[in-house]
């Protein structure tokens, strides 16, 4: 095996300290616990492959989130999703995941992906507007301007699903 | 909803995501997947090396038929010749969605209804629609031009292809995904927050009003019409429903979805992996898959011009040592209905990631993930 001194090894540590919160911005970002954590596996594997080009363990961390961002955007992504979504539910019967089923995860799955991006990374990973920026590889006023955005469209999306919940109730009961 | 009743539902969303843990495996996971790393890498070499030998004598060798069934009747002349990109067109907004119809080229863009015209192939409409960029849809039927707002915010526009203006504004409670036309109906899929049953609303055409619901099982998707019948793909089956009398008559269990139809069947998607994706061929009277077509890494696909198309998802090729992953383009495939092989040499796509796919007007239509370019494919001898 191509084994690099001390690759396996800073892997490890990464892996221990990071690998759940990893899943946890997989999963904000895609709303499936199952496919968040083959996302982080894959941003893991990847991260192997490229140690070598790495500065240091903090660029580590920038690469493994940017990588699960852009996979999280991939149409392979939805696939998977909706594979599994399947697989679960056929298994199980119903959708088991109550807090993929919270309001704000729907909603949070509806914005555009770049805005999707900014609030997640700023309000559930508490990044700063400079991290965000560099993990997005985006300009800091850009991700001023996305997250403001997309907290308003969550918003609206909030106060619409409430709207709907009534409504269909009302559809159902005739 | 205030910004402070947001703020506090994501930090309910953290406090929930914080107190739940990974799976206890994936350190064992990661170890196995990395000891697979070298092999994967000498076997990726081996194959791009017997893939360029191969390539020149044998490209149907790239797309494998596992299954075969009796040859159904096509019902649509093949229109022979080779794609080569004829226009590379640049919208100035995102699009989800692209049809053809009323002789033009319409697209569903952000804030916006595209028509382009497909002998200049320059946009010669401009309609406003607030529609969002990601999952509007488009369909045509009963002189008119119909797209969703695909948001929650559920909004059907009737446009007049004639006049280029919106002729109604059809709200549709429960979000305006999917649509299709049939038998004087408008057919409209729904996202709703209790997924199951889920809801296909019905819009009666000849008054713009809302008729009663179809309830599928579960949350519906992708809808399309033909066999004389409705296909809508939920999470897990697809529901036919009979157009005149909005039954649901007959879910396909075994199917994972339906995106297309032409050549007398019906054809959808699979992923099982990167490696293991690619369409599927459907008998439309039992359900069962009867041709699968691997091409890896996903794909978009629609029926045209005699064939079926499936655009490929471009591939992360690794360079060893230090360097970055390449990327391969995916390319466009052409498969015909008559042995479910693939047509000619597939030609590569220009952009990473198509997520919009339509044939019409003599050519093919492919959109790109995150971009504002729509790529026109003419066949040529």
């Amino acid at each position: 095996m191509d084994v690099r001194p001390g690759r396996d090894e800073a892997l490890s540590r990464l892996f221990e300290a990071h690998y759940a919160d990893t899943v946890r911005l997989a999963f904000y970002l895609t709303g499936s616990w199952p496919v968040a954590e083959d996302l982080a596996q894959e941003a893991f594997v990847r991260l192997w492959r490229r140690w070598g080009g790495l500065r240091d363990q903090h660029a580590a961390l920038g690469y493994l989130r940017t990588t699960v961002v852009n996979l999280s955007r991939s149409t392979l992504r939805r696939r998977l999703l909706e594979l599994r979504h399947q697989r679960t539910i056929g298994q199980e019967g119903r959708d088991a995941d109550p807090v993929a089923r919270l309001d704000i995860a729907r909603a949070l799955a509806g914005l555009p992906a770049g805005k999707r991006a900014c609030v997640v990374l700023r309000h559930l990973v508490d990044l700063s507007v400079e991290e965000t920026a560099a993990v997005l590889g985006i300009s800091a006023g850009s991700v001023k301007s996305q997250t403001h955005k997309g907290l308003r469209l969550l918003e609206a999306a909030l106060s619409e699903r409430e709207d709907r919940s009534r409504h269909a109730q009302e559809v159902r009961e005739r | 909803m205030s910004p402070v009743k947001v703020e506090e539902q994501l930090r309910a969303l953290r406090e929930q995501a914080l107190a739940r843990e990974p799976a206890p495996d994936g350190w064992p996971r990661l170890q196995r997947r990395l000891r697979r790393e070298p092999w994967r890498r000498a076997a990726l070499v081996a194959g791009l090396a017997l893939a360029v030998l191969v390539a020149g004598l044998a490209p149907g060798l790239l797309a494998r038929r596992a299954e075969q069934s009796p040859v159904p009747t096509v019902d649509e002349a093949l229109v022979p010749g080779r794609p080569m990109v004829a226009a590379r067109i640049r919208l100035d907004r995102p699009f989800t969605d692209v049809d053809v119809g009323f002789g033009a080229t319409w697209v569903a863009s952000q804030g916006a209804l595209l028509r382009i015209d497909p002998q200049t192939n320059r946009v010669v409409a401009t309609i406003p629609v607030s529609v969002s960029g990601e999952s509007a849809s488009i369909a045509f039927g009963e002189g008119s031009v119909w797209v969703t707002s695909g948001q929650a915010h559920g909004v059907v526009y009737r446009v007049d292809p004639t006049a280029n203006r919106v002729t109604a504004t059809i709200e549709v409670p429960g979000g305006a995904f999917g649509i299709i036309v049939a038998a004087g109906t408008v057919w409209v899929t729904q996202y709703l927050p209790e997924p199951d049953p889920g809801i296909v609303a019905r819009i009666d055409a000849s008054t713009n009003q809302l008729l009663a619901p179809v309830e599928v099982p579960n949350m519906p998707g992708a809808i399309r019409y033909g066999l004389d019948a409705i296909w809508v793909t939920s999470r897990f089956t697809v529901s036919r429903i009979d157009p005149h009398t909005g039954a649901v008559t007959q879910p396909l269990h075994r199917t994972g979805d339906v995106r297309a139809i032409g050549g007398g069947s019906l054809w959808g998607t699979y992923a099982n992996s990167a490696a293991d994706a690619g369409a599927q061929r459907i008998d439309p009277g039992t359900g069962q898959v009867v041709a699968t077509i691997r091409i890896p890494n996903g794909v978009v696909i629609a029926f045209g011009l005699g064939t079926l198309w499936v655009a490929q998802d471009a591939s992360s090729i690794p360079s060893g040592g230090n360097a970055p992953d390449r990327t391969r383009p995916g390319k466009l495939y052409r498969i015909d209905p008559t042995s479910n092989r693939v047509l000619g040499r597939p030609v590569p796509l220009p952009g990473i990631a198509p997520t919009a796919l339509a044939v019409g007007e003599g050519a093919v239509w492919v959109g790109e993930q995150d971009s504002t370019t729509l790529t026109r494919f003419n066949l040529v001898p």
